[in-house]
Order: structure tokens, then C-alpha cells, then sequence
């Protein structure tokens, strides 16, 4: 396709840091969210005697929801067209209202006769750095100016 | 020293295809998903920047498709713990899923292991699955995992 390049292979380095990007996600987000997903309110995600049903203190951003998040801060660095492989562990719940810092680690740059791949580690976490919601990798495939 | 963990589930699983589906990709869908992650390249909320960018329409965000996972999993009737959480997820975007397609879910159990930290041992249910747009081209491979814990 012919989007317009964001970014090239050879803009990015090795142990490269990208943002944190700081997104929050509302309540009215979630509530749009679960029902695109076939989970209406209320459940555990937007509800908050739903949620401490099920032993959560408060209700909580799905995962493929924080995953989105993750996505767009991806994409919106590097181009919609970008995006080979997401890999996402889901280490706390996240919550509502609050916000999120999402974080990329240049942790590898390769070129090979596929194209031209970066590997970064990302994080998302709230207040406390140290214990993130989320930790996963990404490959971008992304053009190269020669 | 590790313990030995005790946990049965359904193996008969394993090498079976579960097809799910059809899923389809409408505007609304889209909309809607870009506007509850905030997402605003326009190539995911203009069908003119799309088109203008060489696609035939406007195109999904590429882990939308995780959307049509959830409820058409079987169960593996796992003997083991009361608790569950979303563990995590991956998405491999394989082409672009744009509006007016219409995609199928063939998904399978992949693996069933533990482990064990210090909050106690866990069961990881990791499930694959390959998504098909209308025209048979596969459009991502989705694997999910479902922590059950002690």
C-alpha cells in the first residue's frame, strides 16, 4: 500500500527509547468497548460491584482493550502498516481513569532479504514504574530509504 | 524442587479445528473500536484516506480481530483452581482487514502448562487462531492465554 512512511529502518537504533506515550482510558471508553465485544455492562470491566464480585477492587480495562492501547501507540509511531507481531503479558489490572505509560525499547534491528525488522520491548505501567500491567515485545516491519 | 502439579483436562482437544464465524467487518465495528481505544489515523477512521493510500475502504486497527475470539472457545474442562485471568495475547497482523470483509475463525488448543511463582502455580490454556477473510487470505494468527490460578 501507499501510506506515506512515518518512519524508516534507518531512523531507528538499538536501545532507542520511545515516549512514555500517557493515555487513560474512561469509563464511557470501557462501557463503548465491552459492548462492541459482546460483553455489556454491566460485568466486572465497567461495574463496580461487578467486579468486586469476582474479587477486584474496582473495575478493570480489558486486556485486548489495554492491547488496542499498546497497538496505537505502535502505529501511531511507526505507521498503520507496520505492525508484524504483538506479544503482550498481562501482569496487573489496569484501571480506569488513571493514567497509562506506555513505553518502547529499541531491542533489536535486523535487515534480511524479508524487509527490515525492529524488535522493541514495551511496558505499560501506572504510578509505580517497577510493577508494569503489561510487558510484551513487537516486530515493525518498516521501509528503508535505500 | 519443583512439586509435581496435579491437573486434568480434556487432551482430545488437542489437533482438532474449531471454526467460528462469520465475522463481519462494518463500519460500525470499526468506529466504534477506533473511538473507545482513541485511535485517530485516519487510515483506520477515514475511508478516503484509506482509499487514497491504495486500499479499497477503510481498515481495521490490526488487533481488532481479537474481538470475534471471545465466547467461541471450547471448554477443555480443566480440574484444576477456581480463579481465572486473561494471561495475555498475541496478534500477528498477516493483511490488511478492511471494511465489508468477512472473516472466519479456525482455532485450535495449542498448549496447557504451569507454573509456579511465589503467588503459587498457575495453569496456562494457550489457544491459536487463524483468521480468514471472505476470499480465503489469512488476515492474522491470534493466540490467547488463559491463566487459571490455585
Amino acid at each position: 500500500m501507499t501510506e506515506p512512511a512515518k518512519l524508516y529502518f534507518e531512523d531507528v537504533e538499538l536501545g532507542d527509547e520511545i515516549g512514555p506515550a500517557i493515555i487513560s482510558v474512561s469509563d464511557e471508553q470501557v462501557v463503548d468497548f465491552c459492548s462492541l465485544w459482546g460483553n455489556p455492562a454491566p460485568n466486572r470491566f465497567t461495574d463496580q460491584e461487578q467486579a468486586e464480585k469476582v474479587g477486584l477492587a474496582e473495575p478493570i480495562v480489558p486486556g485486548i482493550m489495554s492491547m488496542a492501547l499498546v497497538s496505537r501507540v505502535l502505529t501511531d509511531w511507526a505507521g498503520a502498516e507496520t505492525l508484524a507481531d504483538l506479544d503482550l503479558v498481562f501482569r496487573g489490572t489496569i484501571p480506569h481513569n488513571q493514567p497509562l505509560h506506555i513505553g518502547l525499547l529499541i531491542s533489536d534491528t535486523e535487515q534480511d532479504e524479508s524487509g527490515n525488522h525492529v524488535q522493541c520491548d514495551i511496558t505499560m505501567t501506572g504510578p509505580v514504574p517497577d510493577r508494569p500491567y503489561i510487558i510484551g515485545t513487537a516486530q515493525l516491519n518498516l521501509p528503508s530509504r535505500s | 524442587m519443583p512439586t509435581q502439579i496435579d491437573y486434568e483436562y480434556d487432551h482430545s482437544l488437542y489437533g482438532v479445528e474449531h471454526e467460528s464465524g462469520p465475522f463481519h467487518v462494518s463500519r460500525e465495528i470499526i468506529d466504534t473500536y477506533t473511538r473507545s481505544v482513541g485511535e485517530d489515523n485516519p487510515i483506520y477512521t477515514d475511508p478516503e484516506t484509506a482509499k487514497a493510500a491504495g486500499y479499497g475502504d477503510q481498515v481495521a486497527p490490526p488487533t481488532l480481530c481479537a474481538l470475534f475470539e471471545r465466547g467461541e472457545l471450547p471448554d477443555i474442562k480443566l480440574q484444576f483452581g477456581r480463579r481465572q485471568f486473561h494471561g495475555g495475547q498475541r496478534v500477528e497482523p498477516r493483511a490488511p482487514i478492511i471494511v465489508g470483509d468477512t472473516l472466519t475463525a479456525s482455532s485450535h488448543l495449542k498448549d496447557v502448562y504451569t507454573k509456579t511463582g511465589r503467588s503459587g502455580t498457575m495453569v496456562h490454556v494457550v489457544w491459536e487462531t487463524t483468521f480468514r477473510n471472505q476470499a480465503g487470505v489469512v488476515v492474522a494468527d491470534v493466540q490467547r492465554s488463559q491463566v487459571v490460578r490455585e
